[in-house]
């Protein structure tokens, strides 16, 4: 083994072997995973006992009433009562009932059954707890209510359940580049990418300030140095540490997987249903009674626009960009962070000038919002073309297609080009810093430093 | 004696401040050569330069009478004055890594740290963190540290600080064992009493310039200033008489069972023979020794004096000292 080698295994082992990378390599996926299941089991445990008592003083003639149109199709695990009482009478039984909501429906609702009124109804009706019973319910209620509702309004004008059915028959437009929730899935990937890079970048470009800062301050540095080049050193530290980082990553996705997938699964045990795990808003759209529906999304065919959104994700250029971007936008910032805790003494030195430097990564996140709404805006552009934001920002675009070849090669080539170039700087600096002791030092003496002879 | 190590007009300059003006000096081999200056007067600048780890703006540095270079790492040694390890390390495996940095393989690192854990009565502490160590434990794995790897030459900057007085005799004695078989020692030091002790040559800087090299024995002598001890029965009064023009008394002292001190400075040419012939007549000569000048006091008259001509007031070399 080379003596870069060497520094590198060192600098790789010393960290594995820490605590601190035990633990965070351990405890955070328990941590995910172990919420992941509280959440779902509070979730379970509210849903089980409760009970919704529909009271329905709107009278509509001609009709039921709305007593017996609810049924819990959502596996919300609710039980649904109907009385035929008055809301105040039915307010006090429930009074200190904790687990049980009246849905009341008006005497107005409707216009309360008068057809002249019909034609600016009160659509309003309440839903009156002791304690909350979250927004899945309130979806669910007003989803049956507003589809009966448009039921009734079509029979009441003399329109036939066929005719509605052929005339409301929905169109598709197939999105293929950038649509709603096809646009959030790409965005979500692309932001994901973003900032797993982000997040390397600052939590090991610290770590190797911090420990260029150590060596500096318990002085083993000079002894280094009489054996190795200060930039042998240098790359051993940052390649060393990089080792580092990907390890816990690695680590992390397969504990996620081992314990995030059996505690998901133990949760929905005998009912492994796709729509679980989708965002409320897709499952709100599915049809809660399907024989009246007249918003047809049929939860298969939404399963399958995932998937095949997932599938329109270049990711045949997403991989290959990730590795990229993440290895040289990572070791740009990681050559500044050493040189910057070589002109330190002292950790607290080194925060004058880590500001400054972690501002284009804020930047990148900040606009990580304009970037998704228009992936190939001139600030998109821009931002990319920029080596201290485009790692982050290149990798929230390429999800969404429609960043040209030339675009990208010429984004890599000025990364590539920032880097070497930052990277000599860096090591310019870190060669006469390592060496400084006692005074501050100011951006004005690390740009002198650049051009010292050693 | 071959020299193992020439400097050859070595110059330095930092950001307007010459830290090493033309400094020249020879290191024969087996030898041990104390490199001495006060404060910020290029030392660490000098041994920086030997280490490699920076580059002279001119001069050469020849070892074995070759030009300097990257194969020499292995063959130097060196003890920083500001001693560091890594605190969260183990001694063991720390020494392993430092060695194999110098080029030594992995299980050749490991029997040496053997063998010195076992000179210096080190069991039990391989797998000890370092900042768990006291001070002197630390300076003596630092200096393992400086040696292990069997160097050819050894660079000490001020090799005895942090020692209690049992642990700087055995580091001396490991310096002479070392010196014994075979390897040249540079020794940076403000402890005078060592120099003395331990060097063979020396080479005094002062403001980045060589103000004085030699032999130590013969700077000594050179600087003698003809003064002598002597010791006799009798009276003293009797005594400064018979001086008479040819010597000084510089000062005085009776001592037990009626034997009195005195230190002379002969003047102009005066022989000690004349002035013995005098003080045989008044009393029963007991002791008669020349004064050699400590190198305390020639360090202080030799800076003072290159003060004098220089500016008084000390810049801060721009690197560490």
């Amino acid at each position: 083994m080379g003596k870069l080698g060497i520094i590198i295994w060192r600098e790789y082992l010393t960290r594995v072997k820490n605590k601190t990378f035990i633990i965070m390599c351990f405890v955070l996926p328990l941590l995910v995973g172990g919420m992941i299941f509280v959440t779902q089991k509070i979730d379970e445990q509210n849903a089980i006992h409760r009970t919704i008592v529909v009271v329905d003083d709107s009278g509509i003639p001609d009709s039921l009433g709305y007593a017996f149109i609810f049924n819990d199709t959502l596996d919300l695990k609710f039980n649904f009562n109907y009385v035929y009482k008055g809301l105040d009478n039915v307010r006090p039984i429930f009074k200190d009932s904790s687990h049980v909501s009246i849905l009341w429906i008006p005497e107005s609702f409707q216009g309360g059954g008068d057809s002249t009124a019909m034609h600016s109804p009160s659509l309003v009706t309440k839903l009156i707890s002791t304690s909350a019973p979250g927004p899945n319910v309130l979806n669910l209620l007003e989803n049956v209510l507003t589809n009966e509702i448009q039921r009734d309004n079509m029979r009441i004008n003399h329109i036939s359940r066929q005719a509605v059915d052929l005339a409301l028959k929905k169109v598709t437009v197939a999105d293929e580049v950038n649509g709603s929730t096809q646009g959030d899935i790409k965005a979500i990937v692309g932001l994901a990418f973003g900032f797993i890079i982000y997040m390397y970048i600052l939590m090991f470009g610290v770590q190797i300030m911090r420990s260029v800062v150590e060596e500096k301050m318990t002085r083993i540095v000079e002894v280094i140095i009489s054996s190795v080049k200060p930039f042998q050193l240098m790359l051993g530290k940052i390649i060393g540490v990089t080792m580092v980082g990907i390890t816990q990553f690695l680590i992390w996705i397969m504990l996620s997987l081992a314990i995030v997938i059996p505690v998901v699964n133990s949760v929905n045990d005998s009912n492994i249903d796709f729509t679980k795990s989708m965002p409320h808003q897709i499952k709100n759209a599915i049809p809660v009674n399907p024989d009246i529906n007249l918003l047809s999304i049929d939860p298969t065919q939404q399963t399958k626009d995932v998937v095949e959104t997932i599938m329109t994700i270049p990711w045949g250029n997403l991989i290959p960009a990730f590795l990229f971007y993440f290895l040289f936008g990572y070791f740009l910032y990681a050559s500044i962070f050493a040189a910057i805790g070589s002109a330190a003494d002292v950790d607290a030195d080194t925060q004058q000038f880590t500001f400054p430097v972690t501002i284009p990564l804020i930047i990148a996140m900040l606009s990580s919002v304009t970037i998704i709404n228009d992936p190939n805006g001139s600030v998109a552009k821009l931002l990319s073309m920029i080596p201290f934001t485009s790692p982050v920002v290149m990798l929230i675009r390429i999800p969404f297609g429609g960043v040209g070849i030339y675009e990208l090669l010429l984004s890599i080539g000025i990364l590539i080009v920032s880097f070497l170039i930052m990277t000599w700087i860096s090591a310019r600096i870190y060669r006469v810093g390592i060496l400084m002791y006692g005074k501050k030092a100011t951006w004005k003496e690390l740009g002198k430093w650049i051009f010292y002879k050693v | 004696m071959p020299n193992l190590l020439s400097a050859r007009n070595i110059v330095k300059k930092f950001a307007g401040h010459t830290a090493l003006n033309d400094v020249s000096f020879e290191v024969p081999a087996g030898s041990i050569f104390g490199l001495l200056g006060p404060n910020g007067a290029g030392k660490t600048t000098i041994i920086r330069v030997i280490n490699q780890i920076i580059a002279p703006d001119s001069g050469t540095i020849l070892i074995d009478d070759r030009l300097l270079n990257s194969d020499h790492v292995k063959e130097i040694g060196y003890l920083p004055e500001e001693r560091g390890l890594y605190r969260k390390m183990g001694v063991g495996e720390q020494l392993v890594y430092l060695a194999r940095l110098k080029g030594l393989s992995k299980k050749e690192a490991n029997e040496r740290v053997k063998e010195w854990f076992a000179r210096f009565e080190m069991d039990g502490w391989w797998k000890k963190k370092v900042e768990e160590l006291s001070k002197g434990m630390q300076q003596k794995v630092q200096f393992i540290v400086t040696v292990l790897h069997e160097p050819r030459l050894l660079i000490l900057d001020e090799p005895f600080s942090g020692f209690d007085p049992i642990n700087a005799e055995l580091i001396k004695n490991e310096i002479l064992r070392l010196r014994n078989n075979g390897a040249t020692v540079i020794l940076s030091t403000h402890n005078m009493g060592s120099v003395e002790e331990l060097c063979d040559n020396i080479a005094l800087i002062n403001k980045g310039k060589k103000i004085l090299d030699g032999n130590v024995k013969e700077i000594r002598r050179t600087y003698a200033a003809h003064t002598y001890d002597i010791s006799f029965k009798g009276s003293m009064i009797a005594f400064s008489n018979a001086m008479w023009t040819g010597a000084e008394l510089i000062s005085k002292q009776e001592g037990e069972q009626g034997i009195q001190h005195a230190r002379v400075k002969l003047l102009g040419t005066t022989s000690p023979n004349l002035i013995l012939q005098n003080v045989i007549n008044v009393g029963e000569v007991v002791g008669f020794t020349e004064v050699l000048p400590t190198m305390n006091d020639i360090f202080i008259n030799k800076v003072q004096e290159n003060s004098e001509t220089v500016e008084r007031v000390g810049t801060k070399n721009n690197l560490t000292e």
